[in-house]
């Protein structure tokens, strides 16, 4: 389940940095930045089972900032109709939302 | 007479949460090391005893390398107080005893407070603390300086104390250690210089290589720092046993914070995580609450009009609507900007994360032949430039910190934001958070490269090794984000009604005088065209270089400066007329001469107490050559760009 957590967020991570890339190409090297934790989680997998868990929730909580951030931008701006960048941009903040809440359990 | 209780503790161990809790004071607290670099001092009256706690600056020592080691070793040692309070860490407990275990040897009571009990109980850690009280032989008390949990027997502790006789127990080395500790303290019995000092401490330091001290023992035909190692190895062995006998320590899993710290201080995505988050948080700050902003503009540009309307006389109507109401006015108008970047780096300290970008930094600076720890003076000096150079006291070479003192000011302080905000917003509209981004992220980069060329030219050395305990990550406090944010963003609001108004005031009477309301004839434009001779080049006008002279006093003024000049006699607002009176290369130029130009006169004051009035010419040209420097080179290079 976890790696296919992984492996989901890295690619939808990079889908959304390709989208954002002609809009606001800043905000796409944000995402792009933060799916490279998800893809070192993968490249992490063999060498300790709890790191993975490390890079769902730190990930998890990076696109949940993005989500607020973009969402605070619109607010902002006035701007309420959600494009398909932004879309995925949030449906991955609410992922990584709940991430983060179900996995820091597992640590001390 | 005040009874003298002194804290003192490794950094961060929250050592001025419990000042603040034992004394109910708000002294600044923050969640990273060297924090407090002088002595604070606070009364406090406890059943009818009155107490003076002094809040020594954090040390992981008795010996002194760095400035703030050295106060809080120097006040311990020349104005020993009445008791002493080591605040040691619960969950970094090591570091903490080796420094209750060098102060155990002074001529002074000790308790020994174990802080963050809460934290680690959350951990699952057991402290057994009739156990410690037992290998310790002084009182020890658990407490936690955000819970409140241990004060009132920690002041009760206080006062019980008072009425027994001093008796610590001492800690005994080796044989063959012993007998050379004490054949020098022997030898020290005989001077008369020494009177009054612990001699076995002294004989300790001795024999350990404290620099302070071997200077003030002189010439002995023991060899300084004899025993160094072996000193440390033996009380760490005695720590060691301490902590297995007192402390139970649940499994091997991740804690929370190993979990955070594998990530955002990994190798290859600490730096660029870092990035985007500063990224983000400088837009939220700049593009948000911009229409916050653009409210009280409008608020005060009603104000002007209706003060116009009232005022008959022409002169008391322009000093107060085209001087007062606009230059105080247009640095108010940013004030919620400022607020929402400090409540937003305020998340970011707090939860313990900036100081990981220190360290994950480190492995740059290291390159660069520095040590991390002057990265954290220029993380301060991202909200005043006066204690990020204050900081300095802590780093123990004296070369990398003058290096430190000279590059810190290129760091941009939060008094140059609402220029870069200004212009970025007048000619950068589209992408203002972008560009201001930009700007501070080349001032640390202009920062770190002058770091490089300083030691290049004045100093050829190895940098020393960042010891940076990291602080736990925690959930920020309401209480302390609002003061963390109130101690940041008053000093605008203060500068605004003193040194704003004033500075507006002369501004309006140089720009208004000889020829009523004409600036181009003023005194002002007198001052600016000397000045522009020597910044033509870069496109600044007579408008420009007076403002930047006036901006000296403080940075805030450049604003209002430009408000008035621009503003002074023409129906448009004074941003339609900027816009209109040069192009975005000299904005952008003037953003960067801005950046890197001399410092405040607070600053500068600072400059010359801390290091001398020689490094403080020194930082005055080659801030001035620096800016001068890459106002050219932008303007050359925009030029082929914009």
């Amino acid at each position: 389940m976890k790696k296919f957590l992984l492996i989901l967020n890295t690619i939808l991570g990079f889908f959304s940095f390709s989208l954002l890339l002609r809009t606001d190409w800043m905000l796409s090297l944000c995402v792009f930045i933060f799916s490279l934790i998800y893809l070192f989680g993968i490249i992490d997998m063999r060498k300790n089972p709890q790191r993975i868990d490390a890079h769902l929730m730190v990930g998890g909580a990076m696109f949940l900032i993005v989500m607020c951030f973009v969402l605070l931008r619109d607010l902002s701006k006035s701007q309420f109709g959600l494009s398909l960048d932004h879309l995925i941009v949030i449906l991955m903040g609410l992922i990584g939302f709940v991430q983060m809440l179900t996995i820091r359990k597992k640590f001390r | 007479m005040a009874l003298r209780v002194a804290l003192c503790g490794n950094p961060n161990v929250g050592k001025t949460s419990l000042f603040n809790a034992l004394t109910g004071m708000r002294q600044y607290v923050a969640n990273w090391a060297g924090v407090t670099v002088e002595v604070k001092e606070g009364i406090r009256n406890w059943r009818g005893v009155k107490m003076e706690f002094i809040d020594l600056p954090g040390t992981y020592s008795l010996s002194s390398f760095s400035m703030d080691e050295k106060i809080a070793r120097d006040y311990l040692l020349y104005k020993t107080p009445d008791i002493l309070i080591v605040v040691v860490d619960a969950l970094s407990m090591r570091q903490g005893l080796y420094l209750f275990l060098e102060a155990a040897e002074l001529d002074t009571k000790i308790i020994l407070a174990i802080n963050a009990v809460d934290e680690a109980r959350k951990q699952g850690i057991h402290i057994d603390k009739q156990e410690l009280a037992k290998h310790t032989g002084v009182p020890v008390v658990l407490t936690s300086a955000v819970t409140g949990e241990g004060i009132i027997e920690l002041l009760d502790t206080i006062l019980k104390i008072t009425s027994f006789e001093r008796k610590n127990l001492q800690f005994t080395f080796d044989s063959e250690t012993e007998k050379s500790i004490q054949e020098l303290q022997s030898i020290l019995q005989l001077r008369e210089s020494l009177r009054g000092f612990p001699l076995r401490w002294l004989s300790e330091k001795y024999l350990e290589g404290d620099p302070e001290t071997v200077k003030l023992i002189e010439s002995c035909q023991v060899q300084p720092g004899l025993l160094r190692e072996k000193i440390a190895q033996e009380r760490y062995k005695h720590i060691d046993l301490i902590i297995k006998e007192a402390f139970k320590t649940p499994g091997s899993e991740l804690t929370m914070s190993e979990a955070l710290d594998h990530v955002l201080t990994h190798k290859y995505i600490g730096i660029p995580i870092f990035l985007a988050l500063m990224y983000m948080t400088f837009t939220v700050a700049f593009e948000v609450v911009q229409p916050i902003s653009e409210l009280i503009e409008t608020l005060f540009r009603i104000l002007a009009d209706a003060l116009g309307i009232f005022l008959k006389n022409q002169i008391v109507s322009s000093l107060i609507t085209d001087g007062i109401v606009s230059g105080v006015g247009s640095i108010l108008v940013f004030v919620p900007n400022i607020f929402v970047l400090f409540l937003v780096l305020g998340i970011m300290e707090e939860s313990g994360y900036l100081p990981r970008a220190a360290f994950v930094v480190d492995r740059i600076m290291y390159r660069l032949k520095l040590s991390g720890r002057s990265f954290m003076s220029f993380l301060l000096g991202f909200g005043c430039t006066v204690p990020a150079i204050m900081s300095t006291r802590g780093i123990s070479d004296q070369r990398e910190r003058i290096i430190t003192v000279l590059s810190v000011p290129f760091i941009s302080c939060s008094a140059r934001l609402p220029v870069y905000l200004l212009l970025a917003s007048i000619f950068f509209e589209k992408n203002k958070g972008l560009v201001v981004f930009s700007v501070y992220f080349l001032s640390v980069v202009i920062a770190m490269m002058s770091a490089v060329f300083l030691n290049k030219i004045l100093f050829k050395d190895e940098p020393g090794f960042l010891v940076l305990e990291l602080p736990r990550y925690r959930m920020p406090k309401l209480r302390n984000l609002m003061l963390y944010v109130w101690h940041r963003g008053k000093h605008f609001l203060v500068k605004a009604g003193t040194v704003i108004f004033l500075a507006s005031v002369v501004l309006w009477t140089v720009s208004y005088f000889p020829v009523n309301g004409d600036p181009a004839n003023s005194f002002a434009s007198h001052i600016g065209r000397v000045v522009s001779r020597v910044l033509k080049p870069l496109g600044f006008d007579w408008r420009i270089s007076t403002a930047l002279v006036f901006g000296i006093a403080a940075k805030e003024v450049i604003v209002s400066a430009l408000g008035m000049f621009f503003g002074f006699g023409t129906e448009l607002s004074f941003t339609t007329t900027l816009a209109n009176s040069f192009s975005p290369v000299t904005a952008l130029a003037l953003i960067v001469f801005v950046m890197a130009y001399v410092p405040c006169f607070a600053t500068l004051g600072t400059i010359s107490a801390e290091v001398g009035k020689k490094y403080l010419l020194i930082s005055i040209f080659y801030s001035l050559a620096i800016a001068y420097l890459l106002a050219y080179m932008t303007k050359l290079i925009g030029g082929f760009i914009l």
